[in-house]
């Protein structure tokens, strides 16, 4: 509401989160942001918990992040880096007698290329004796696809957007062979998981009491995490060389265009007032970074997963660190999903960016993935920002190139036609031909700012 | 050939569990979890299989010996 994010505790959530701001490692791990900021508050007054058809023992208010992404969203090294956060934070909950009820990566959000966990209430008191809940659903939602992009090179981006539940054993069962045994974590977490569960499925008897009563201890589940851990550690997926992350080096710039288009785009950056910024069609993030030191934070977006993951790779070792990489194909973006589409929102649902930069795009996805010029224009339009956009002219060996391989039907795509949409929207501040002629920088402020937003 | 631990956990689990029934139509998602825990908790999971598995571990031995106790006594019967 309003931007806050408040939460509703009953009696039994309020307890869990009165011994969880006791202990130790709670402090440890908000004080180093990898948990999000809580506090308590009051019922605001036009929130009302009848809907919810529960008693409000507590209210917590969060921290907001600037921008909610889902795992379909990350690259192999987010996915992993957020599944070996819940590991962690588990191994330190066991130590102070409490536990993570569920094991999934939603409980992970993103501040720039910093992992922060944010379900708090998902943290709860250990019942002795209790295999860990989450096992399953880590496996199938953390393990299982960063096995499949790092044992058999497969991008698991549309296995999790396909289904919210993760990879089931029972699939993942079917793609990995005997030949994959020796591959870490096959044997114990996809062949055994399977058989096992296979073996005791539909089966009436307790099996939860008979593993307490025959001495199941907390031991074994931090034994099983660290089994985890090192299993995700070790995964490791080499991002291909793609067209993408050598975008820049084999892009041939004409004499003079780069130097002049980052002069272009960082002057706009700087004399702008803008907290997020969206940068669409990232690819190695060259710009994402050249703007990131005038806002809060940059959304990097690009549909290939091997130059997000490059990115993120690099943010993390050399920053700048509010920059946050996604997987994003703007001819396909998130759409709401789960219950009434409504579990997890669509990409525009999530949140409205000050600042878009748009370079070097147009041309893929109107050419490339037939996206009618005036659509793309308007869709601009509706995020309500501020727009860097570049538009790459016929002219353009990159344009040139996209042409030669299909009939030319893209008759609208010319300069003139451009500039009519994008007035039909924007109210174009700035316009500047690149040195080599073919390519066209424009700053635009949208019209209808306020009705759009 | 040197087993890998994951290859002699699931042969040594593989023991215990062959025998169990077969499965019905619905799931229990919690059931082959918790096993799977105790099977893969290592040394310390060892005393807690034991302990889970100890009827079945008796009915196996105990009907291997009352398998070669009747062989026994056949043999003993034709002789």
């Amino acid at each position: 509401m309003d931007g806050r994010i408040i939460r509703l505790l009953d009696g039994e959530a309020s307890q869990n989160w009165e011994a969880l701001r006791e202990t130790a490692f709670f402090a440890r791990w908000s004080e180093r942001g990898l948990l999000v900021g809580t506090d308590e508050t009051a019922l605001p007054d036009e929130l009302s918990p009848e809907p919810f058809g529960m008693d409000v023992a507590r209210v917590l208010e969060h921290e907001p992040v600037d921008f909610v992404s889902y795992p379909y969203e990350w690259s192999f090294g987010m996915l992993r880096a957020a599944a070996l956060l819940q590991l962690e934070l588990l191994l330190d909950a066991l130590d102070e007698g409490m536990t993570l009820k569920d094991g999934t990566p939603y409980n992970v959000q993103w501040r720039g290329v910093d992992p922060v966990f944010i379900d708090i209430p998902s943290i709860t008191r250990c019942e002795a004796g209790r295999p860990w809940a989450g096992y399953r659903q880590f496996c199938e939602l953390n393990l299982f696809p960063l096995m499949l992009q790092a044992y058999r090179g497969l991008d698991f981006q549309p296995w999790l957007r396909g289904r919210l539940e993760g990879i089931p054993v029972a699939q993942m069962r079917r793609l990995f062979g005997w030949r994959d045994c020796l591959k870490r974590g096959v044997i114990s977490h996809v062949i055994l998981q399977n058989w096992v569960s296979g073996r005791y499925a539909g089966r009436e008897e307790d099996t939860q009491t008979r593993v307490k009563n025959a001495g199941f201890s907390q031991e074994l589940v931090r034994a099983n995490a660290r089994r985890l851990r090192r299993t995700a550690d070790r995964l490791r997926w080499e991002a291909p060389r793609t067209a993408w992350t050598q975008y820049e080096s084999d892009c041939h710039y004409r004499s003079g265009d780069r130097e002049a288009k980052r002069q272009f785009v960082e002057d706009t950056a700087r004399n702008s007032n803008w907290r997020v910024a969206w940068d669409l069609g990232s690819n190695t993030g060259e710009y994402s970074r050249l703007v990131s030191p005038y806002g809060e934070s940059v959304v990097a977006m690009d549909s290939d997963g091997a130059a997000v993951e490059a990115l993120y790779q690099s943010l993390r070792t050399n920053g700048p660190r509010n920059i946050t990489p996604l997987v994003v194909d703007l001819a396909d973006p998130s759409p709401g999903l789960g219950w009434r589409g409504r579990e997890r929102s669509s990409l525009e649902g999530r949140g409205r960016p000050d600042l878009v930069l748009c370079l070097a795009l147009i041309h893929h996805l109107v050419i490339g993935k037939h996206i009618p010029l005036p659509s793309f224009v308007g869709w601009l339009g509706g995020l309500g920002a501020t727009v860097v956009i570049e538009f790459v002219d016929r002219g353009d060996p990159m344009v040139e190139r996209l042409l030669s391989a299909k009939d030319d039907h893209y008759h609208d795509y010319n300069l003139g036609e451009f500039q009519a949409n994008l007035e039909a929207c924007f109210r174009i501040v700035e316009r500047e031909t690149l040195p080599g002629g073919t390519r066209i920088l424009f700053r635009a402020e949208p019209r209808h700012e306020e009705g759009a937003r | 050939m040197k087993l890998n631990t994951p290859f002699k956990i699931l042969i040594g689990a593989g023991i215990l569990v062959a025998g169990t029934g077969n499965a019905f139509a619905y799931l229990d998602p919690g059931s082959g979890s918790a096993i799977v825990q105790v099977i893969l908790g290592g040394l310390a999971g060892v005393a807690v299989a034991f302990k889970l598995f100890w009827q079945r571990i008796k009915l196996f031995f105990s009907l291997r010996w009352w398998r070669s106790d009747r062989r026994k006594s056949e043999k003993d019967q034709a002789h």
